[in-house]
Parts: C-alpha cells; structure tokens; sequence
C-alpha cells in the first residue's frame, strides 16, 4: 500500500464514564477517564509511527507546564491516523487497544494501594468486573483514494459497520448482591454485611463517601475514588457562588466567620475542602455549607454527627435573619452544554490530511481553552473533548459563558478557512442543586438538543424550519415545582440577541423596574387575544399593560421600541417565557456596583 | 403441545424498573425500562397460575417454570407491533427522511475491521446513500405488516421512512415508546399516620395509553403447556398486578393464534432462500454473550433450537447495539432476592446467515420461537425470533 492506511478506532463505553453519576466527581472523574484512556489509545498510535490527525498531537503530548491533577477530560473518543504503507494496521491496532485497557487497569489497580479501599471491595467481584469494561473498535483503509473518499469509507462505513457487532462476553454475575446504584448494570463490588448480602459493610469516609445505601460497581468505585480523593466542586458550590460573592461583599466579617466555621468542620473531617480551583479560594468549602436541609445528609455521608453542624446552622441563621439584601442562597445552579453544528460535513469537505490534521489542531486548541475560560466565569469544566463541552457555572455568569464558548469555538476555527464556516450550539440549563444529577444533564443536553433543533411539530415546511436549526442558543429553567419555560434564537451579534434581552430584562426584575408578575400578565394578555389578534391591538394593549403596572415612563418608552416586532400571541407569549428566565437570572445576580474582587466589572 | 394465548390489559401505567436499587435505604426514585423484560412479563404470569393453583410447592414452581411463555409482544387495535430493526438506518436531508438497509459488505484490498472472527463482515449502508450528520431517530414500534415487508426485502431501497419517535397514528403502522408516568409519594409515618418527612420518591410507569385517543397498548403472549394448568388458562380472565407498586393489569384467555403464525409473504421467501435474517423480538440470552451457543465458536456455523437437524447456517454479520443488563428480583423461596445480573443481546437486532445446508422453510414453524441456549431463558420468553431474508447491497 504505496500511499499508506487510514487507521479509525472509537473507545467506550461512553455512558458509563460520563452519564452514570451522583456527585459531580463521578461525573469528572468518569469524563477525566475516558479522555485519559483515549489519550493513552492515541499516544500508542503515535508512538508506532502513526501520524494523528484526530485528536491533534498537540493535545496529547504532556505538556510543558503540568497541569492540575483535575483538569478536564479533553480528548474525544474517536481516533484518526495515517499509517505508512509498510504499517500491519492490525498489529497497530491491537497495541493501542492494549494501551486502552492498560490505562484503565491502572486507574484500577492504584486504587488497590489504599488499604481502606481494598478491605472495602470484594476482590473476586473486583477482578472478575475490571477485566471486562473497556470497549475499543477499529477500522482501516488503504490510501488508495482521495483522502475524503477514504476517510468516508474508514469513519462512515466501516468503523460504524464494526460497532453494529458489539460483541460481548456472557456476564459472570452473583445472586443475591444488588446491582449499582448509579446505572444497574453490575453487581455492587462493596463487601457484604455478615447478617444480609442486601446490605454492603463499608463505613463511607471524606476519602470513599458513600450515600446512604449507595452500591457501586468497579466503574463507579474507581469513578468515585480514584487517584486520591479530591473534593471537586459540587453543584451546590456553583450554585452558592453569587451568594457568596454577595455575603464577602456586604458583610465582611461575617464572610469571615463563615469560612472560619468551615475550616474547622473541614478539619473534623466533616466537609470537604474544593482545591484546584483558584477562583473558589475566597470560599474553598463543599458549597452545600449554606444550605442547612443538607446537612443530615451530609454528615451521614462524611461518617460524622450531625451536631458538628449546629453552630454553622446558628451562624446561617444570624447572617440570613440580618438580611442587607441579602435574602437566602438561592439553591440554582446553570449547566452548560455545546457542541460543533454539522461537524461531520464540514470534516467530509476536507480534501488532505493536512488540513484535516490543522483542523484537529484548531479543535484542540478551543477544548484546551475551554477550561480556563469556563473558570473566568466562576464555573467548573466537566469536559471540553473536541467540539463537545459540559460545564457548570452560577447562574449570573451563565448567559456570558454560553457568549464567550461560541466565540471561542468560532475564532478557534475560522482560521482553518473551512468552505462554511462553523457553528457552535449551546443549551443552559438552569435547575436546582437538589435535583439528582443525572436530571440536570439530561436538562443540559435536551437544552443543547433544542438549541440545535429548535422547530417543533407545528413548523412543517422546510422554510419554517430553516432558521431552526444548529447555530443556536438556547436556556431552559427546570424549577422544582412548577412548569419549566424554554427560550431558543439562532446566535446573533446583534445588541438584540437573546442573551442581551435576557440580561437586560433581568437587569430591570433585578432592580425592580418591572413588576413580577409582569410575564403571567403577558400570558394571560395573550390568551384574551387568541388567534385572531393583530400586532397593533397586542401592541397597544402591552402599553396599557405597562401603564397600569406602573412601569416607569421611560423605561415603558423603551420597552415599546423593544417589542415592536411583535406581531402575533405567539410572540407575546415568547416574550413572557423571556421574561420567566429572566426572572431565574435576576435572583442570583449581584447588587451593583459590587466592591468585590470577584465579579466582574 | 397445546398453546394458550394470554393478552394483559393494563388499568394502570406499569413499572418496569431497571436494576438500580431502589428501597427505603437505598435509592427513592426508579428507572423505568424503555419496555417490558420477558421475564417480567412470565414471572407475574407464573405467579398469577399458582396462587389459581393453590400455592408454591417444589412440584408447582417446577411446573410453572416448565411453562414456555413467549411475550410480551405489543398489541394495538389486533396488530401486532414490534421493536424497531437495528439493520435500519434512516438519514434526513432538509425535510426528506431516507430510509436504509445494513447489509453485510465485502472488505476491499487492503481494509479491515477487527470483529471476532475471521469470516465475519462489517454491516454496511448502500454506495451513495445519504449519509449528512447522524442517524435520525426511528419510531419504537413497527407494525407485523411492516416487519413482514422489511425482512423479505433484499434492499430497502423504495421502503419508505418511518417516522420518528413521537406519538403517532399506528394507523402508519408505527408506533413511539411509551411516555414514561412519574408519580411522587410520601412514605407515611407508622406513629402519627401523617407523611414522613423527608420520605419522599419517585415511581416510575410506562403509560400504555395512547396520547389524545381512547386506544390502549395491550400485551400478548403464547403460553405452552403440557397439559398443566389447562383449566386455569382457558378460563383466565382476571385483573393481577404486573412489574412494581403492584400496579394492575387484566390479564385474560384469547383465540390470538393468527396472531403468532409466520406470514405467508415470508413463508414463500424463506422458501427458496440462501441468505437469511434473524431478528430478535425480545431481547436474546446466549451463552457466548453476543454469540449464540447452537453457533460454533470457531466457526460460526451451527442450527437454531427446535429444527430437526438437516439445516446448517453460517453467521456472516450482526447489527446489534450494546448489550443490555438483565436483573430481576427472584421470588422463589430457596433464592429470594435479586438475580444475578445478566447481558443480553437487545431487542430488534439482526443476525444474518447462509443457508449451507437444508431448506430454510423449516424456519417457518420456528417463527416467534426462542433462539436462546437455555431451556429456562426460552421458557421465559427471550429471544423471540422473526426469520427473513437478504442480499448484498447492488452496488
């Protein structure tokens, strides 16, 4: 094979790693894994000669400086690589599969060295689970074409014709030990209690905490305390922040005693420290701290009495009842979730491993950039691999960040000067701390799905659907009772665009310029009208709205001029629905101007 | 062996959990299944004969579980709908919806792909096919009708799209997955009789109605037995919950047989056929996990379960999806608790063979018959399979 092979290889499960979870952690950690693993898969390639293309080596050469231990999970599961045409791309194949299943056993096999860990798994179970997770396929074709006919042929036939065989060994599973908590699909591995299989016998500890009857399985032990327990922010930490941010800014001393009171439970062991992340040093605490309802739970988890919480309660009680407009701390947080729009055609345009490899270089270069970007926005990057990012920021930072990702994915890929030029989708999702994890990103990723896909059932021509679709922006409020509200435009570089309305209608709830109830008066104005309204009737009677709600006068002069495209009920009720996650914005932001260090300005 | 046919009606959405704990100390909130485990469905049938029967004895449980139960197999309107096939891909381009086939496809000079054996092929899609983005969703449910005209096309090509998953007439002869019902409740507590604090969870149904009609998805199954039991069977028309929370059903006697027989289009195609499908229409359980035990590990050649001998099958491609966990909570009093956790091969996929040796008509009689390896596992109704036929893509 004169011009070489084109060798693709896909490693899983993907799932597992990065769906499954409880804590924020699993859900790192897991991302952390998989990437880890790809990493390993893509060195070996590179390592027997093989030219990457996908990922870019740039991502997975060590880096000059070394990174913190938590960085995000940057390199996507897909491998692409040209190979020399004296290459066996079966034998390449096989050591980078090796290289993958060698990366997890260490993630594994470390754990073994912690004696507590080790006394608290089955090491049968363990054996018999670890050696059978790791899922890897591959595919290759010669050179013997143009490089986009080949690359079809390896990514779009081939590889995929390889995943439709997913074989599997039968499971070797145990009667009478319940499955994992998180996704059921193995046996806990935690020791047994003497009395009932039912029940494990493993005390949870800050190093391997473990929710009240929590089972885990080998992925979710490793996922939860693998290369030494580290804290990682909880969604209660980013939800906390802007409250945090207020307290330091409002009343000094008490901020002080807050964390004083924090550094003490933290050294009894009785709450977790967040390390690694700079901007979460003025207040380095599980943010669950300040929402008292959890601290039963909390102490159950950390093996602790519950009365090593009381004097933080009673000092939460004093700050709160000493209220400076401060209010309580608003328990919502906002999850981020974007992705490339139509990747797959842009890549099928591609014509020479040279560009595709600059390609894969620019995508490299934005999910190497995501991380501290997302941490300039006070939030928590739980993965940034390829064109693919999950983030979680406070929800005064979330409209932003969602800004700040697509110019970054947009300035990190026009230079490669593709025949169209890309598009990033984002979905926010606001939603409250106390939701089950996997419930926030499954509103995370419907929030993406509709960003992308933003036509309903009612749009059914092509017409309807056309500025429907990719390139969009979109947020979703889930609160805990209640009906959700869901917004959705195309991106705009306009000081019209969704994300400026949104900040300028929370803007006005935030200083109480508009009435809150304003939005279900909007509603309601809607379905008086029905169908058969025109603009200029719903035009004027949003005015008489304004009026009788007292809005200031030239604050309703220039909400006239804002809404004087409205022409139909259904742009009414779009606008109410703005205004209801306007409103979920409002409550987290900051007073201004804020003397603090750590807002913006 | 004389066959009884049991249709289920649910009164309430039924709960089919997955294998997550779920429990006072240990989880308050369930994962519904996106449908219904045979073995769900056959074990609250047993334990509705044997409370009919008298009780649990060693002689009884041994006879209810020799019971072959074939389903649960969704029903509307007397049609007969199954799991969408995992050999169909459909792409959209703008507002048109393309609709293909995976066929097993020959490797050119110099390709490869690193599947387990030697001789088998990756499932490809046709030269030229429309392949913009990812695959389209597909709806859930097929309709007998349309699966008879799937499995004895060569080539998908004038097959016309399905949907995607959302609700729709099963009119079109698709069906979406049901939506799942969340209800929350409140532990009470045993002193005050008021509710617990914080003792709230979540259950999980799977609502059979159909949205804005008055029409239900039923449940059907074929039960075999030796004789054991007749009575209770042919009478049967009684309400007994099925799945979680005890949520009810009527369960009741039916003249369904047409309802199980292979139809004639496929009969008359699988004939005079070399190349055949198997297509899973409940989620299979084999002994070589993706690979069924009646298949030589080597060679991939072996006959089904149930055929005479005299015909010889060689595997030359799968399309398949991940494997499946299977739990279950035993009720047996010598094993009470949860089963061992099982993989199992999902439902609607595809297994395509040649026929080497022997008439694949003798597939016919086969027709929504297990494929599975153990006698338990085809007893409770796993691997039900439809035969069909195919062709390499003309390219």
């Amino acid at each position: 094979m004169d011009n070489g092979f084109l060798l693709a290889l896909t490693v899983g499960p993907v799932q597992e790693f990065i769906a499954a979870a409880r804590r924020t952690r699993d859900l790192w950690l897991g991302s952390k894994l998989l990437s880890d693993i790809c990493q390993a898969t893509a060195l070996s390639v590179h390592q027997q000669q093989g030219e990457l293309i996908f990922p870019h080596p740039s991502i997975i050469a060590p880096p000059a400086t070394p990174t913190p231990t938590n960085r995000a999970g940057a390199v996507a599961n897909v491998i692409l690589a040209r190979l020399a045409g004296d290459a066996d791309p079966a034998e390449v194949a096989r050591v980078a599969k090796n290289a993958a299943y060698q990366c997890w056993r260490r993630y594994a096999e470390e754990l073994m060295d912690d004696k507590h860990l080790a006394a608290s798994v089955d090491p049968l179970l363990w054996q018999q689970q670890k050696d059978d997770v790791i899922e890897c396929y591959s595919a290759w074709v010669p050179l013997d074409r143009s490089y986009a006919d080949a690359r079809a042929r390896v990514m779009q036939l081939l590889l995929h014709g390889r995943k439709s065989c997913r074989n599997f060994m039968a499971a070797s599973g145990v009667a009478g030990i319940p499955k994992s908590s998180l996704d059921g699909r193995r046996e806990s591995v935690l020791v047994r209690h003497p009395s009932s299989l039912l029940k494990h016998n493993v005390a949870p500890s800050p190093q391997f905490p473990l929710a009240d009857g929590e089972e885990l399985d080998v992925v979710g032990v490793v996922k939860r305390a693998a290369k030494g327990y580290q804290a990682y922010p909880s969604v209660a930490r980013v939800a906390a922040d802007p409250w945090l941010r207020k307290l330091e800014a409002l009343d000094p001393s008490r901020f002080a005693a807050l964390n004083h009171e924090c550094a003490r439970l933290h050294e009894v062991k009785a709450l977790n420290r967040v390390n690694n992340h700079p901007h979460y040093a003025y207040f380095p605490f599980d943010g669950t701290a300040v929402f008292p309802t959890r601290y039963e739970s909390m102490a159950k988890e950390a093996g602790v009495s519950k009365d090593d919480f009381a004097a933080l309660a009673a000092l939460l009680n004093k700050i709160t009842a000493n209220n400076r407009g401060l209010g309580q701390p608003d328990p919502y947080l906002a999850l981020i979730a974007a992705d490339g729009d139509r990747l797959g055609q842009a890549i099928a345009k591609i014509d020479s491993v040279a560009t595709h490899r600059e390609f894969s270089r620019a995508l490299a270069g934005f999910a190497l950039s995501v991380e501290s970007l997302v941490h300039e926005h006070r939030g928590v990057c739980v993965y940034a691999g390829g064109d693919d990012v999950l983030a979680m920021v406070p929800v005064d930072k979330a409209l932003a960040c969602a800004r700040a990702l697509r110019d970054a994915f947009i300035a990190a890929t026009e230079p490669v000067g593709l025949a169209t030029p890309l598009t990033l989708s984002v979905g926010v999702a606001i939603g409250h701390c106390m939701e089950p994890l996997e419930d926030l990103l499954n509103y995370a990723r419907a929030a993406e799905k509709f960003a992308k896909v933003g036509y309903t059932d009612r749009d059914t021509t092509p017409g309807d659907r056309a500025d429907k679709t990719r390139n969009g922006f979109a947020v979703s409020v889930h609160p805990r009772s209640g009906p959700g509200v869901k917004v959705r435009e195309p991106w705009q570089d306009t000081a019209n665009a969704l994300d400026k309305r949104l900040n300028e209608w929370a803007g006005y709830f935030r200083n109480n310029l508009l009435p809150t109830k304003l939005p279900y008066d909007l509603k309601q104005l809607a379905l008086a009208h029905g169908a058969l309204s025109c603009a200029e009737a719903l035009q004027a009677d949003i005015l008489l709205l304004l009026k009788r709600k007292q809005v200031e006068k030239t604050l309703r002069v220039h909400l006239v001029t804002k809404t004087a495209s409205i022409r139909t009920t259904n742009d009414v009720l779009r606008l109410a629905s703005e205004m209801l996650v306007a409103q979920k914005i409002a409550d987290a932001r900051v007073l201004q101007p804020e003397p603090s260090a750590h807002t913006e300005v | 062996m004389a066959h009884h046919f049991v249709r289920l009606t649910p009164r309430d959405p039924l709960i089919a959990r997955d294998g997550r704990p779920f429990g006072a100390s240990s989880g308050n909130r369930m994962r519904s299944l996106p449908w219904f485990y045979p073995s769900l469905f056959s074990g609250s049938l047993r334990s509705l004969l044997g409370k009919a029967t008298g009780g649990f004895s060693t002689e009884t449980v041994a006879a209810l579980k020799a019971l072959e139960i074939a389903g649960p197999l969704a029903l509307l309107n007397n049609t007969l709908f199954f799991p969408r096939p995992l050999d169909a891909r459909v792409f959209e381009s703008g507002a048109e919806r393309h609709c293909y086939g995976l066929r097993p496809g020959a490797l050119g000079a110099g390709e490869g792909v690193d599947l387990p054996g030697p001789n088998l092929l990756p499932t490809l899609l046709p030269d030229g096919a429309n392949m913009d983005g990812k695959p389209a969703e597909i709806a859930q449910f097929w309709s007998s009708a349309r699966m008879a005209d799937w499995l004895t096309r060569s080539s998908a090509s004038g097959f016309t799209a399905p949907p995607d998953n959302t609700p729709s007439s099963a009119d079109t002869g698709y069906l979406a997955a049901p939506p799942v019902d969340f209800r929350t409740h409140t532990a009470l507590s045993d002193e005050k009789g008021v509710a617990d604090d914080g003792k709230l969870f979540i259950t999980a149904g799977l609502d059979l109605n159909l949205p804005n009609t008055a029409d239900i998805v039923q449940l059907v199954s074929r039960v075999g037995n030796s004789g054991w039991c007749q009575q209770v069977l042919e009478g049967l028309a009684q309400v007994h919950p099925m799945g979680g929370d005890r949520r009810l059903a009527n369960w009741q006697h039916t003249d369904d047989q047409h309802l199980w027989e292979c139809p004639q289009g496929v009969a008359s195609a699988l004939a005079r056929a070399t190349k055949i499908r198997l297509y899973l229409a409940t989620p299979g359980l084999f002994d070589g996990g993706w690979l069924p035990g009646w298949l030589d590990k080597t060679t991939f050649t072996g006959c089904p379960p149930g055929i005479d001998g005299g015909l010889k099958l060689t595997l030359r491609a799968v399309c398949s999806e991940r494997w499946q966990p299977l739990s279950g909570w035993s009720l047996e009093r010598n094993s009470w608790g949860p089963k061992a956790a099982r993989r199992m091969v999902p439902a609607g996929s595809v297994y395509f063979f040649t026929c080497e040796q022997g008439d694949a008509a003798q597939l016919v009689p086969r027709w929504l018959s297990s494929v599975c390896d153990k006698a338990q596992d085809r007893n409770d109704g796993f691997g039900l399979a439809l035969w069909g036929t195919w062709d390499e893509h003309k390219n």
